[in-house]
This record gives structure tokens, C-alpha cells and sequence, in this order.
């Protein structure tokens, strides 16, 4: 049994994409794990970092790289005391999950940095879409397998993307063909009303 | 256009005379909220500030410097939360480049992008960096990317190397 913190340290309206993720991550981990403490980066208080074993820094990347706001946790905890174990669930929209990597090598360079242990991660692509698909299945069995390496504080590496290029194009096109016809309908009515 | 160098540091402004120079600290500018409402609305942006100015001299100019400081191999903070404004330039949908899905970045100008950036760094480190720019989209397409470090204490002189570099573009 474990003490497990999951920040969700992505940009502020980029966690409105990772928090199907993040859900079903705590899902998994609070029936498994003493304390499950779940924060964001407006109610995070780096001094309570000391008190856990485990931290799950989840995010979406930001321009294929580490968001900034991940940066300011790695600012804030520079100077508190901290041994946790630490993991990563990181999301991209693409369809290539080594698009995370450059985040992860960031993360791996700050616990080298902060003499932290790095236990593992798990890269999901085509986040945008992914979950609307019947790979749905796939991604939580995935993100358990994550869940329950944490439980045992164990290492990992998992990704988990759609099947190929083309149902990637198609789906992920279709994703941004819909969401700018709802704006422009959105603007219409508000410029209508 | 003149080309355009975005400081996080006080440099003189002698060294790159062909150039606007950008130093973050004088400028006014919010933090992205990763939301990607600009993509859905044809690259507009919901905060009206500097980097609305700032964005189209970039899309405009042909040379782009960047003088950072450099941390865990990645941009300081002040300037990945510049960077992340770039989001705007991009296209929403996705296409295929060399075997690679992408948004392609709305700018059909190909840029150079040079990068000193500066700080105590370790040589993994610096090839961490140099690996970001090249797999980082950074909001544009660019047709060479070269970066180049140094202790703050050098970036002085490092610069002074560099001035002019800006003439022959």
C-alpha cells in the first residue's frame, strides 16, 4: 500500500483533453493505494510533495514539447525536500507517440537533477480521438497495466496509439473538421442574438 | 522585414543592427491556456497582446534568433511560455512529412531558426536541447536550425561572434 500523488501539470485548458486520461488512471489506483491525492497546477502545494511515495505528472504536451507549467512544479519543488518515485502519463495529439519523448527525456534530466528515482510512463497518441474509437478498450488496459505497476512501484514503458496513418488522418481530420463548424455556428449565434 | 531576436537578457543592441530585438521582460504577454481555440477559429488567439505583433514579424522574417537560457535541456520558462504561443501559427489539420503526421505551420516562408542558448550546462544536456528543436514544431517550418551554448558569464562575448550574422540573410 502506497501513498500516490497524480498532478495533473498540463496547461490550464489542455486538461480539459487529459482529464479522461487522469480519470481513468485514479479510477484504477484509488481502490489499490492508502492515500490518492489528485491536484492540478492551481491548488498543487509543493510542500506536501515530501509526503508521498509515488507522483504521476500527467499533461498533454505543449508545441511536442514539456508544457511550462510543468517547468513552474519543477521550479516550486527545487528547493523542498523529496524522494518520491516518480512516473508520467503524457498525451499528444498526433499519431506517433515518440512525439512525447522529448517530455520525457525533460523529466528523466530533472530526477537526475533532483537525485529522484524514474520508474516509467506510459505515451498515449491520437489523444484527441483516440477514446471515441473502439481502441478505447486497448487504452485502459494499458493505463491499468500502468495503475497497477505503480501500486507495486515497479518500472514501465507503455504507449498506446490508433492502429495506423490512415485511420489516424481520417478520424483526427474529421475531429477538427467538426470542432471548427461548431465555432463558426457558435459565432453565428452570438453575432445573431 | 527585418530579422528578429528574441532575448530573455539584456544585449546590446549594436551587435545585431539588421534586427528587431525582442527582450521578454519589455514585452506584455499572457500564458497559453493549451485549450487550441486559436485552431479552431483560423489562428486567432484569445488574448489581444504583444505576441499578436510579435507572431506576425515572425511569420513575416527570414532569420529568427533566439537567446535563452537553458534548462533540464529545455527553454527557461519565460521563454517556453512565449513559445507556446506560436500554437497559433499552426494549421489545425494533420499531414503526413517524411513518413510523420504534423499540423503544418500557416507561414508558407521557410525560416532559420539560430538558438544560443546559455547556462551551466552538461553535454546531454545540450544534445537533449539540439534533439528538442529539431522534433519541436516551435509554431513554423524551418529550412535550418543550429544552436549553440555558453556560460551566462561568456554570452557577451559568444554574441559578439554572432553580430552581423543577421547582415548576410
Amino acid at each position: 500500500m502506497s501513498k500516490v500523488l497524480l498532478i495533473s501539470s498540463g496547461l490550464k485548458h489542455s486538461q480539459d483533453f487529459s482529464d479522461i486520461y487522469v480519470q481513468k488512471l485514479s479510477k484504477y489506483l484509488e481502490k489499490k493505494c492508502d492515500v490518492l491525492d489528485i491536484r492540478h497546477i492551481d491548488n498543487f502545494d509543493e510542500r506536501t510533495f515530501f509526503a508521498y511515495d509515488q507522483v504521476v505528472f500527467c499533461f498533454f504536451v505543449a508545441l511536442n514539447s514539456i508544457p511550462s507549467s510543468t517547468l513552474e512544479i519543477f521550479q516550486k519543488l527545487e528547493s523542498q525536500q523529496k524522494s518520491a518515485h516518480i512516473y508520467t502519463l503524457v498525451i499528444c495529439d498526433e499519431f506517433e507517440c515518440e512525439k512525447c519523448d522529448t517530455s520525457l527525456k525533460i523529466i528523466q534530466n530533472w530526477c537526475q537533477h533532483e537525485k529522484l528515482e524514474y520508474k516509467g510512463d506510459i505515451r498515449i497518441g491520437s489523444c484527441l480521438t483516440i477514446m471515441k474509437t473502439n481502441n478505447r478498450f486497448i487504452v485502459c488496459n494499458q493505463i491499468k497495466k500502468f495503475a497497477n505497476a505503480i501500486i507495486k512501484d515497479i518500472d514501465i514503458h507503455l504507449s498506446v496509439t490508433l492502429p495506423n496513418e490512415k485511420t489516424f488522418l481520417k478520424t483526427a481530420n474529421k475531429y477538427w473538421s467538426k470542432e471548427i463548424k461548431k465555432k463558426h455556428k457558435q459565432k453565428q449565434k452570438a453575432g445573431n442574438s | 522585414m527585418q530579422n528578429l531576436v528574441i532575448t530573455d537578457k539584456d544585449i546590446s543592441t549594436d551587435l545585431f543592427q539588421n534586427s528587431i530585438i525582442v527582450h521578454l521582460d519589455n514585452i506584455h504577454y499572457s500564458s497559453c491556456t493549451g485549450g487550441l481555440e486559436c485552431l479552431k477559429c483560423e489562428g486567432a488567439c484569445y488574448f489581444k497582446d504583444d505576441m499578436s505583433l510579435i507572431s506576425r514579424w515572425m511569420n513575416d522574417c527570414q532569420l529568427i534568433i533566439y537567446i535563452t537560457k537553458v534548462k533540464y535541456g529545455c527553454f527557461d520558462i519565460p521563454f517556453k511560455k512565449m513559445l507556446e504561443r506560436m500554437v497559433v501559427n499552426l494549421e489545425p489539420y494533420y499531414t503526413m512529412v517524411d513518413g510523420e503526421t504534423c499540423h503544418l505551420g500557416i507561414s508558407q516562408l521557410r525560416k532559420k531558426l539560430l538558438v544560443i542558448g546559455y547556462g551551466n550546462l552538461t553535454i546531454d544536456e545540450m544534445q537533449l536541447f539540439k534533439d528538442m528543436l529539431d522534433e519541436s514544431t516551435l509554431g513554423f517550418s524551418y529550412s535550418s536550425v543550429d544552436a549553440y551554448f555558453c556560460e551566462e558569464n561568456e554570452l557577451e562575448e559568444t554574441l559578439r561572434t554572432f553580430g552581423g550574422v543577421d547582415h548576410h540573410v
